[in-house]
């Protein structure tokens, strides 16, 4: 469904993406980790063609060229808004007809009752919550029935009721034996649904497809170790939640942090995490897990 | 489409064609347009008269005022996502071109039938001119956009612009100085001088699609 060789995306002084092969097939529920600004949107930006690569290829659905596949694929971008003067309706009929297909308003409001919105159909999409719409956004990515759907940060942001019903709208979509890409911050809301995953951090896959079903993220073999001086109690939730998206059984106690993680590749981005956090370090050292126990 | 339905839908249409009913009305009264109304080959109605000198003066200023940000509002609030993933970046220029063309068909119609209405004529030739002056000005308004892609540039640049552009355009047709002269050509108001009316529609036809050529161009280049 998806390869990518050497995908490359670089501004003025980063490196946003470097050197990315992924293969993606044929019934795939595929969920591409990592955290805020490890590279997953502009990888998920550059295989919809809403930017370029800077260097690199990409083959969708055996086609070289996006033109070919925007009727095949089906969207959910990550969006700061919708137009919010239209109806959810209205919104799902207007971006439909832009793709070409066009079904009677019965349908749409099938599928608005599909992703829990049927009670809305007609409110303007302005008074949704952000919950709702990324349920809208579900809803007209899935309209024309494409058989590979691209869904960035689907669960980013909205409430519980919500990452409910889109697990549901992929577990259906599964189902039908349809492929799934999708981008997430942490594993928790993936890792039910997702048969492939694989984690990016600072621009680059650090490990290598895996499929939770059979081989966990606790199969991860390095227990690195942070020697740190005091951590802020202003910082310590976001370094926290940095952690636990790059590794697993984090211990974090006053001067000293360990935890699973899958390749030695991943200790840089660590240290820089704990840099950017301005705590300091004093030693960091990275072993075999099976080795220590 | 949806650009003409949410213009069409507000208050906007009616005002913009009061507006230039209003303004039209009272030029054509103006007693110089009497005296060189026979002068005038194209315009021997006093209304259409007023129609092309309220455009020629205020046209720029109305189409930015309504459309400056019909690219930039949608890069800044990432919408135009949701376009790029289901269409070619070329349709979308064509397809917001379309949509504000279609409501000025509609203003521009409007206005011709309540002068018809008065005049009972209905200058056919002279609403295709004034249609064409307009596609111009809507072709700058989606290169201005795409070139400033916020909505406080594109308001600001799109604002400035149209109110230079018409005085510069007008300068350069009436100078004979050389610094400024050139610019006659690139501007639809030296061709309006021109007797035959096809040339007219011809090169506006033509600068309308430089321009929509080179927003595709710019849109092609950039990551939204």
């Amino acid at each position: 469904m998806l390869h990518t060789k050497g995908l490359t995306k670089k501004y003025r002084t980063k490196v946003a993406i470097d050197h990315i092969d992924l293969d993606i097939h044929q019934g795939d529920i595929f969920g591409l980790i990592g955290p805020k600004g490890a590279g997953k949107t502009t990888f998920f930006n550059i295989i919809t063609g809403i930017s370029r690569p800077t260097s690199g290829t990409f083959i969708m659905m055996n086609m070289t060229s996006l033109k070919k596949v925007r009727h095949h694929i089906g969207v959910l971008p990550e969006y700061s808004d919708l137009y919010e003067g239209l109806t959810a309706i209205e919104h799902i009929a207007y971006l439909s007809k832009i793709t070409g297909t066009r079904q009677k308003t019965s349908y749409y409001e099938e599928l608005l009752e599909f992703v829990g919105l049927h009670r809305y159909h007609q409110e303007k999409v302005g008074a949704f919550t952000p919950g709702m719409k990324k349920r809208l956004g579900m809803a007209q990515a899935i309209a024309h029935q494409p058989d590979f759907i691209l869904l960035d940060e689907p669960f980013a942001d909205i409430d519980a009721d919500s990452i409910l019903h889109i697990q549901r709208v992929i577990e259906s979509l599964k189902f039908e034996g349809k492929t799934v890409f999708l981008t997430a911050d942490e594993s928790r809301f993936t890792q039910p649904i997702c048969t492939k995953t694989a984690f990016i951090s600072e621009g680059k896959i650090v490990s290598s497809s895996t499929h939770p079903q059979e081989k966990t993220i606790t199969s991860s073999t390095i227990r690195a170790t942070f020697k740190h001086a005091w951590i802020d109690d202003e910082v310590k939730p976001v370094l926290t939640q940095y952690l636990q998206s790059v590794g697993t059984d984090l211990v974090i106690r006053d001067d000293e942090t360990s935890l699973l993680i899958r390749s030695e590749a991943q200790v840089p981005a660590i240290i820089r995490a704990f840099v950017k956090c301005k705590v300091d370090l004093y030693r960091v050292t990275a072993q075999d897990a099976m080795m220590s126990t | 489409m949806n650009e003409f339905k949410q213009l069409f839908k507000s208050t906007k249409s009616i005002l913009t064609i009061v507006i230039i009913f209003i303004l039209s009305t009272f030029v054509s009264s103006l007693p110089f347009i009497a005296a060189y109304q026979g002068k005038w080959e194209q315009a021997k109605d006093p209304y259409s008269i007023g129609n092309e000198l309220v455009m020629s003066l205020f046209g720029f200023f109305l189409i930015f005022l309504l459309s400056h940000d019909i690219l930039s509002r949608e890069i800044h609030l990432k919408t135009i996502r949701f376009l790029v993933s289901k269409t070619t970046r070329l349709n979308i220029v064509i397809g917001k071109y379309l949509g504000l063309m279609l409501f000025w068909l509609s203003c521009i119609m409007t206005t011709y039938i309540l002068n018809m209405v008065i005049s009972h004529r209905f200058l056919f030739s002279d609403a295709l001119k004034i249609l064409t002056f307009i596609s111009v000005g809507i072709s700058c308004a989606l290169f201005l956009s795409m070139l400033f892609p916020t909505p406080q540039k594109s308001m600001f640049v799109g604002m400035l612009f149209s109110f230079l552009f018409p005085i510069m355009s007008m300068m350069s047709v009436l100078s004979s100085e050389r610094l400024i002269h050139w610019f006659q050509y690139v501007t639809p108001y030296y061709y309006a001088r021109w007797s035959e009316p096809l040339t007219y529609v011809l090169m506006n036809a033509a600068l309308t699609v430089v321009l929509l050529v080179g927003t595709a161009l710019l849109f092609q280049r950039r990551d939204v």
